[in-house]
């Protein structure tokens, strides 16, 4: 055998059981998803100064080697991406791996996305990522591996709470918090999660990487959606349809004013202007009132119908949400006060929520919210404490009456333990 | 600090200790042996009888005296790529039609080859085989006479062991059958080299042999594979299989086998690859050569011992299932490889837990990014996707030690353990509520 080989993972190893040092992850075992970027690099950084025996995994989630002579495709789980993982890893001073996960995520992610864009929704591919391929995966890698943790680099925080159990917090940087994301974690989940950079904010993270001597320090942000070529949507489910699934329709207003056809509701979604010219120039022609300001206020999947409408058609009082999962569970038996977020670029914003008798949730805003999109996440928060969330199902009708007013008395949320 | 246990030696066999000591000296010592064989002075000259030892060793393993019939390549994809590569470029330049006939479970050196000759208009018939790996010879016989019956050249490239498997087809019945049915050019060694008898030899031969003997150089008996290839018109060979360096191989190319040089800028190898020679891989392959020649019985002995011990105690751990089992259940022909995969153990999971506890197997085959796809191989013979993606191949090499199988016996089935506890409880953690509606 040859005397250089040495076990690449012993000092690792030797570093965590050193009984000196009384380390918050001694002697315990963690997988670190690294994506390539900075935020993952850190942490598992962060994790491996604390003690733990860290193991770094990145999934690829689209097999780049069809890309390889051209653009690499998206901005995440790169063959850029994997190398850049890699060289943290060295740096760091822990194994790598990088998993297959292409047909979960084909399945479960891509085939979704396309799905909802056909039938009128804008999905959120990254959370659907984030709950059936990238935790599902640690957690059981984790498993198999022996290992205690997983850890991402996801800004949100967790604690146990005597009264709550594990409970999901925004991250100290409000500007980066993507407990959004995460709604949809378990108990048994969360017990076993780490989110190494949660209390720190986006440039203290960058700091630490250059203290860290990480190579992607200066990276820049992921943005666009991973899977999708040049962000181009409409052309990417173009690639991934029968012509018979992109029936083609009208373009009307709520009133049946016909005033175009277009080539597939899934080039349109909730709230949008842009692209709608000839539309437009005919509802001028029709002497159409709000004719300069109209945009998508509603998509029919069914009879194929995108629904022109004034801007004030798109806000909305309140909306319907399904398939719900509550990380720490409120009683809302009778109408709470929480807030809700009901895309990942909005703030927060006050609202009632109710749950009805199949476990779907009803929310009503105080204030009206612009364009709400069927196929985003709605995630339910007490303050900085995310209480889980759902898929936006449909706007709901509020009459004026039944509007919560800022100065209702409704009580906050209170908990079921 | 222990050391990782090393037990992927079909991906690498770790330098022979002959070799590291040889090749240290010579590159401390600066030795003329590593110079540039094609410089016309003192060293030069040394370098070059390098080269010369180098061929007259090989010609002893593949049992061809006619040095000059090898091209020293960058390893055997380099060789497997000349052999049919040219092969194909001279059919073309002589009017004929090519055909190309392998194995599916060839290395994908000769696969990924072959489609791309295919996608240049060259005829390909794939030859499956069956679950234990074996080669479907009636389909094989048949793309032979669909050959005839066309009017095709052909080569076809099958390999002496499988680099994965470990098994090896029954080559010598089947290379007897070619010669006798789809002769009469089958070459005949002549020590009259005269341009014009050879001609005559070989005219109107249609169809050629090209063995992959990358893996079985060496760990295969000697007498065998010289019988093998003493019916083949290629044969592809590499060093670091046996324990010499990575980055040098070779094409033993019969005088008479269509050949056509990938590589052009130079008089190197007699034209047939440009190009300065590998010399401290030449060294290092020489010295290889030279302790198989003295040791090989009792390397391969040891080996055997090693493979059948493994065999014997995996067996014995629960769910552990061997690919390749011989019909008398005895493990793979390759005497130092088994492959298997543990029911209750999916994905790599298994390949995984062993390398974080410095046992380093190997599984599938890598991609761009480093993650593992399913084995071709396994795929070819008939295992699902899954068996394919969580299979692993156990390799041992020359050195490895009795100490180091038993520690890799223990740690096998601690890992398959927690796996199978940790699959137990895999329900705990999925999420409670269902995606998107």
């Amino acid at each position: 055998m040859d005397p250089t080989k040495k076990n690449p993972y012993a000092s690792a190893a030797a570093a965590s059981t050193n009984p000196k040092q009384a380390l918050p992850g001694a002697g315990k075992k963690v997988v670190v998803a690294m994506s390539g970027g900075v935020d993952s690099a850190v942490s598992a950084a962060i994790l491996k100064r604390q003690g733990y025996d860290v193991i770094g995994i990145a999934l690829q989630t689209t097999d780049y080697s069809k890309y390889l002579n051209n653009d690499s495709g998206g901005t995440c789980c790169s063959v850029k991406d994997m190398e850049d993982a890699r060289r943290v890893s060295e740096k760091v001073g822990i194994p790598f791996y990088v998993l297959d996960t292409e047909r979960t995520f084909d399945s479960a992610v891509v085939d979704y996305f396309v799905n909802d864009y056909l039938q009128g929704r804008t999905p959120n591919p990254c959370v659907m990522c984030n709950t059936k391929v990238k935790f599902n995966h640690l957690y059981r890698k984790a498993m198999d591996l022996g290992a205690d943790y997983i850890a991402t680099g996801h800004y949100a925080k967790v604690s146990k709470e005597p009264d709550l159990g594990y409970c999901l917090w925004r991250s100290t940087d409000s500007n980066k918090d993507q407990t959004y994301f995460l709604f949809n974690l378990t108990q048994r989940q969360l017990e076993r999660t780490l989110f190494p950079v949660g209390h720190l904010t986006k440039p203290e993270v960058r700091k630490l990487a250059e203290e860290f001597g990480l190579s992607v320090a200066e990276k820049p942000d992921s943005q666009e959606i991973c899977f999708v070529p040049g962000n181009d949507y409409a052309k990417f489910i173009e690639t991934r349809t029968a012509p018979s699934q992109r029936r083609p329709g009208h373009i009307v207003t709520a009133h049946k004013d016909v005033l175009g056809t277009h080539e597939g509701i899934f080039r349109y979604t909730i709230g949008q202007r842009k692209g709608l010219g000839a539309a437009l120039d005919r509802a001028k022609q029709l002497g159409l009132p709000d004719a300069e300001s109209l945009a998508v206020v509603k998509i029919d999947p069914i009879k194929a119908l995108v629904v022109l409408g004034p801007e004030r058609d798109l806000d909305q009082w309140g909306l319907l949400v399904t398939n719900v999962n509550f990380i720490v569970a409120p009683d809302l038996r009778m109408p709470r006060r929480i807030q809700v977020k009901v895309r990942y670029r909005s703030q927060l914003v006050e609202a009632e929520a109710k749950m009805l008798g199949d476990g779907r949730v009803e929310v009503r805003f105080v204030q009206p919210q612009r364009a709400i999109t069927p196929g985003q996440a709605c995630v339910f928060y007490d303050g900085n404490l995310c209480l889980g969330g759902g898929w936006i199902h449909e706007t709901l009708h509020v009459d004026a009456s039944d509007r919560p007013s800022a100065e209702d008395n409704i009580p906050a949320a209170a908990f079921r333990t | 600090m222990r050391r990782a246990i090393y037990l992927d030696c079909n991906a690498s066999h770790p330098l022979l200790e002959g070799v590291r000591k040889g090749l240290a000296d010579a590159i401390l010592q600066s030795s003329p042996l590593l110079g540039n064989p094609s410089s016309i002075h003192a060293d030069g000259q040394q370098a070059k009888r390098v080269f010369a030892e180098l061929r007259t060793s090989l010609g002893r393993f593949v049992g061809r005296a006619e040095n000059d019939e090898f091209v020293l390549t960058s390893g055997a994809t380099e060789a497997l790529n000349l052999a049919v590569r040219g092969f194909v470029r001279s059919r073309r330049a002589a009017g004929r039609s090519a055909r190309l006939i392998a194995s599916t479970v060839e290395h994908s050196a000769v696969l990924d080859t072959v489609r791309a000759m295919q996608g240049e208009g060259a005829k390909l018939d794939l030859i499956a085989v069956d679950a234990r790996g074996a080669l479907d010879e009636a389909a094989f016989f048949a793309a032979l006479e669909a050959a005839r019956a066309e009017d095709d050249d052909a080569l076809a490239v099958l390999q002496v062991a499988n680099n994965e498997t470990g098994v090896a087809f029954d080559l010598e019945p089947l290379l007897a059958r070619v010669y006798r049915d789809f002769g009469p050019g089958r070459v005949v060694p002549v020590a009259n080299k005269s341009r014009k008898s050879r001609f005559q030899e070989t005219w109107p031969q249609s169809v050629w042999v090209c063995l992959d003997a990358a893996q079985a150089l060496g760990k295969l008996d000697d007498s065998k594979l010289r019988r093998l290839t003493g019916s083949a018109d290629y044969v592809a060979l590499c060093a670091h299989k046996m324990g010499g360096p990575t980055g040098i191989g070779a094409l033993w190319a019969r005088a008479s086998s269509p050949l056509e040089p990938l590589l052009t800028g130079g008089t190197q190898e007699r034209r047939r690859r440009a190009g300065t020679p590998n010399t401290l891989g030449a060294f290092g392959w020489l010295l290889a050569l030279r302790e198989w020649a003295s040791m090989g019985d009792g390397f391969r002995r040891k080996l055997r011992a090693q493979q059948r011990k493994l065999f014997d105690a995996l067996g014995k751990v629960p769910g552990v299932v061997f690919h390749g089992v011989g019909p008398d259940g005895a493990p793979p022909e390759l005497p130092n490889t088994l492959n298997l995969h543990v029911e209750g153990c999916p994905e790599e999971s298994l390949v995984l837990a062993l390398d974080l506890g410095g046992f380093l197997v190997s599984s599938g085959s890598a991609c761009n990014s480093g993650s593992l796809k399913p084995s071709h191989v396994l795929t070819a013979m008939g295992y699902p996707r899954e068996i394919a993606l969580s299979s692993l191949r156990v390799c041992v090499g020359v050195e490895t030690s009795d100490e180091e199988v038993e520690a890799f016996l223990e740690a096998f089935a601690a890992k398959v353990e927690q796996i199978r506890a940790a699959r137990a409880r895999a329900a705990e953690f999925l999420p409670v509520v269902e995606g998107s509606p």
